[in-house]
């Protein structure tokens, strides 16, 4: 190889036919006299623009129709032309600099010589994840395990986002079971029943994990007493909108039946309808609790579902698996609203260090400030939260501006590619090279857990039963 | 400055005794070796590849330019049109052509490529053989680098005039044999040259084209050779400018007034001098039909080719695919430097242009070859 040019933080290397170049592969050009290399990944292969290749081309089309021949060529000069024709341009991206003591700098203000350099493929794994306290075996590249520590999932906002069928679930899954292996309480927002099985092998054996699943009229069950009215007024007013004036009266008469000590379900209908107020309010108030009696969450709320049975679930390195299948955007957006309260509540009480969160298509019962939410306060409160999306455009810009890990699987639609382009982990030609065309099952690591040095990854198979795979007619 | 009737006198012994006879089809021994023996004599040493753009890469493909200004008086003799009428009955049609290209120089000379390229022509196919590249190192006569390459001798493309001639020599010979390869294996058929039938230099001999023709006649073959460009002139206009207004399909025949003006020797005309126009829509071109030929079946032959081939812009397409297979694009020159490279261990030392380093892109020369 050789070096073209550099521009900026680009640099083109020539690459030959005999020469193993792929997308996303890293390559250190490694300059004798300064005792150092340039660590750089290739995220575009072109074929070089050799002067009169369309000429070339040309005549070679022409002798593929009525015109053919043949070629004494005793110096097999036309094998010469062909791998002239095959020299590909590799374009490459600056990642840093690697000293003399095989450590990464994030230098890159120097330049190797373009005569005297040597290039050579680098192996990054090294630098990423090797010797990290607790590694998680994420996949391969280019036949090399690569392992990620699972502290650098710890305290961050993550993204896994990609085209239907690539593999987002199946990667979810397995950083699931690996921090819950590692002990961190783990809930995932299940909106398709895909998690509720994951601690049976795909011949139906028991593995280790440790799983709970809950569901409406499955263990999901709640008593609005215990929930107390910051967060069923949440409930109220972000998942059924109710308008702040009916809010208010609620807010009273829920006072008033806690002072009496009867705040159920039932004695605050009963309470609204004799209640002395506008009609309108009445009728807010009476709708969204009967919305609330219809959803099955509030059956029995002598025995509900409370902090400490959650805390349970998952402290230590569970998976708590909120089933929302089949389930109405409204229940699941009242679940939701429940489910994250306690989880402050949780967390606030410093009951929990800290909790790990997978939301899949958090778009379908994410109310809009919870995003917000989500980067700022819940972050601190110890509440970490994987998003996992099909729909790219969905999730805020913020979330991409903020999220400290992304991993990205295949996409090919512009509008999806300019979507993630806007994360700040890394540039937006490093993620639309990269990404474009990459097979199922294979991801783009970016972030904290590959030390911001960008990693194409083959997902690591995982033995357990998904039940994500999409229903087939003919098959 | 050499004529180019005068013989050469310098050294270079081994590409001047250029082997005339020859086997066909395959690429004969004596040239293959005399390729390898110049070749030989580089190993360890350095080698200023010519760069490779595409605004200069300036193929020479051997085209002969006979220099002549016909006077008024002769032009006013009369010069008899004669239409060409397409014969749509099948004759194949064969063309041929030979390309050089400079490689670049060495210490103590330049290296060039040469190939060539013959075409044949059926109703439903049209297949063609090409021959080589062929590498030449052409030594400066007095084993010296040209120091002259960047100023005077830019008039020949870079070329010291020595070098050009061996060089154009070479190419003659390598043609020459593609011709003869035609004119052996065509029967009954029309056999296309590149450039002219004008023959009798040292480095063009009159008695080898001769042989072709007549081996051509043999075998019931029609010899026309079409050339693209030339210095005939009459009255002070080219040739090539005679349209006396007729658009369809003809041909002027001035064998006679040429060679009253021309000298009868050394420089010998093989050919009866025309210049045809294959189509309404297409340009003149000099045509030189062997002179042995009879004329009413050269003028059928040219009806057949109107009517056989497919003429473009009034060119023949054989010859056009000759031409095209035959030029050097500049990946291959680029492909003949990383093989001479890698091959004879030399050292890539490209040296600075002092033409573009003083005047930039006003430096660049009109011709290169």
């Amino acid at each position: 190889m050789r070096i073209y040019r550099k521009e900026g933080d680009e640099v083109q290397l020539i690459a030959f036919q005999d020469e193993q170049v792929q997308k996303g592969d890293y390559f250190l050009i490694e300059d004798p006299s300064a005792s150092k290399g340039l660590l750089v990944q290739v995220i575009d292969l072109q074929y070089a623009n050799v002067p009169g290749v369309l000429e070339d081309i040309l005549r070679d089309v022409m002798t593929d129709g009525e015109l053919a021949g043949e070629d004494i060529d005793p110096l097999n000069i036309t094998s010469e032309v062909d791998a002239l024709k095959d020299t590909r341009l590799a374009v490459c991206k600056v990642r840093g600099t690697i000293t003399q003591d095989g450590t990464l700098s994030s230098s890159t203000s120097w330049l190797p010589s373009r005569t005297s350099s040597r290039i050579r493929p680098y192996q990054v794994n090294q630098l990423i994840t090797n010797g990290g306290k607790r590694p998680v075996k994420i996949g391969h590249n280019d036949g090399e395990p690569v392992q990620i520590d699972a502290t650098g999932l710890d305290g961050g906002l993550n993204i896994i986002t990609g085209r239907k069928g690539t593999g987002k679930s199946h990667l979810a899954k397995l950083l699931l079971l690996s921090m819950a292996g590692w002990g961190a309480p783990c809930i995932v927002l299940d909106v398709n029943g895909e998690y509720v099985n994951l601690h049976r092998s795909r011949d139906g054996k028991l593995s280790s994990a440790r799983l709970s699943v809950l569901g409406v009229r499955n263990g999901l069950n709640f008593s609005l007493g215990k929930l107390g009215l910051r967060t069923v007024a949440g409930v109220l007013s972000h998942a059924l909108d109710l308008p702040a004036t009916s809010s208010k009266v609620f807010t009273t008469i829920w006072r008033e039946l806690e002072a009496r000590g009867e705040v159920t379900l039932p004695s605050l209908v009963s309470s609204v309808q004799s209640w002395s107020c506008n009609e309108s309010v009445r009728e807010a108030l009476v709708s969204r609790l009967q919305v609330l009696q219809e959803s099955g969450l509030f059956l029995d709320e002598t025995n509900p579902l409370t902090e400490e049975k959650i805390l349970r679930s998952i402290d230590g390195g569970g998976v708590l698996v909120v089933n929302l299948k089949n389930q109405s955007q409204t229940v699941r957006r009242i679940l939701v609203e429940i489910f994250l309260g306690e989880l402050t509540k949780i967390l606030s009480s410093n009951w929990l260090k800290a909790a790990f969160l997978f939301a899949e298509e958090a778009h379908l019962y994410l109310r809009d400030t919870y995003w917000d939410d989500i980067v700022t306060r819940m972050r601190h409160i110890g509440l970490f939260t994987t998003f996992i999306t099909n729909q790219p455009d969905t999730v805020q810009e913020t979330i991409y501006r903020q999220a400290d890990n992304i991993f990205i699987f295949n996409f090919t639609n512009e509008h999806d590619l300019d979507a993630i382009g806007k994360v700040a982990k890394s540039d937006s030609e490093t993620i639309r090279y990269l990404v474009r065309g990459i097979p199922a099952r294979r991801c783009l690591l970016l972030g904290n857990v590959v030390r911001d040095l960008p990693m194409v990854v083959d997902v690591e198979a995982l033995d357990v039963r998904t039940m994500g795979e999409t229903r087939l007619f003919f098959s | 400055m050499l004529h180019r009737t005068q013989e050469l006198s310098q050294p270079l012994p081994e590409i001047k005794s250029i082997p005339e006879g020859v086997n066909l089809h395959p690429i004969p021994d004596t040239l293959l070796e005399l390729s390898t023996r110049s070749m030989q004599k580089l190993n360890g040493g350095s080698f200023n590849p010519r760069n490779v753009s595409l605004v200069d890469i300036g193929i020479d493909d051997g085209d002969t330019e006979e220099r002549l200004d016909i006077g008024p008086a002769q032009a006013s003799l009369g010069l008899r049109s004669s239409p060409i009428q397409p014969i749509r009955d099948f004759v194949q049609i064969a063309a041929c052509d030979a390309s050089s290209v400079k490689i670049g120089e060495t210490e103590t000379g330049m290296i060039f490529a040469i190939r060539a390229v013959a075409v044949w022509r059926s109703p439903d196919r049209v297949t063609f053989t090409r021959w080589g590249p062929l590498l030449f190192h052409i030594p400066n006569s007095d084993g010296q680098p040209d120091r002259s390459s960047d100023d005077d001798s830019h008039l020949f493309g870079g070329l010291s005039v020595k070098t050009l001639r061996v060089l154009t020599k070479l190419r003659n010979h390598v043609e020459r044999w593609a011709q003869e390869v035609l004119s052996a294996t065509v029967r009954n058929g029309i056999v296309l040259f590149d450039g002219s039938l004008t023959a009798g230099t040292p480095d063009n001999p009159a008695g080898r084209v001769n042989r072709i023709l007549s081996t051509a006649r043999s075998n019931n073959s029609v010899v026309l050779a079409l050339s693209k460009s030339t210095q005939l002139t009459v009255g002070g206009k080219n040739i090539l400018g005679f349209t006396h207004g007729e658009k369809s399909p003809h041909i002027i025949d001035i064998t006679q007034i040429v060679e009253t003006e021309y000298p009868a020797y050394p420089v010998r005309f093989l050919g009866r001098v025309c210049v045809v126009k294959f189509t309404p829509d297409g340009f003149l071109f000099r045509l030189d039909i062997d002179k042995e030929a009879d004329e009413e079946a050269a003028l059928v032959s040219l009806g057949r080719v109107a009517g056989n081939d497919v003429i473009i812009h009034g060119y023949p397409e054989t010859l056009r695919i000759a031409h095209i297979f035959s030029t050097f694009t500049a990946n291959e020159i680029l492909a003949i430097q990383r093989f001479v490279a890698a091959n004879h261990r030399i050292t890539l030392q490209p040296r600075p242009s002092l033409r573009r380093s003083l005047f930039g892109p006003f430096g660049t020369s009109r011709y290169v070859a």
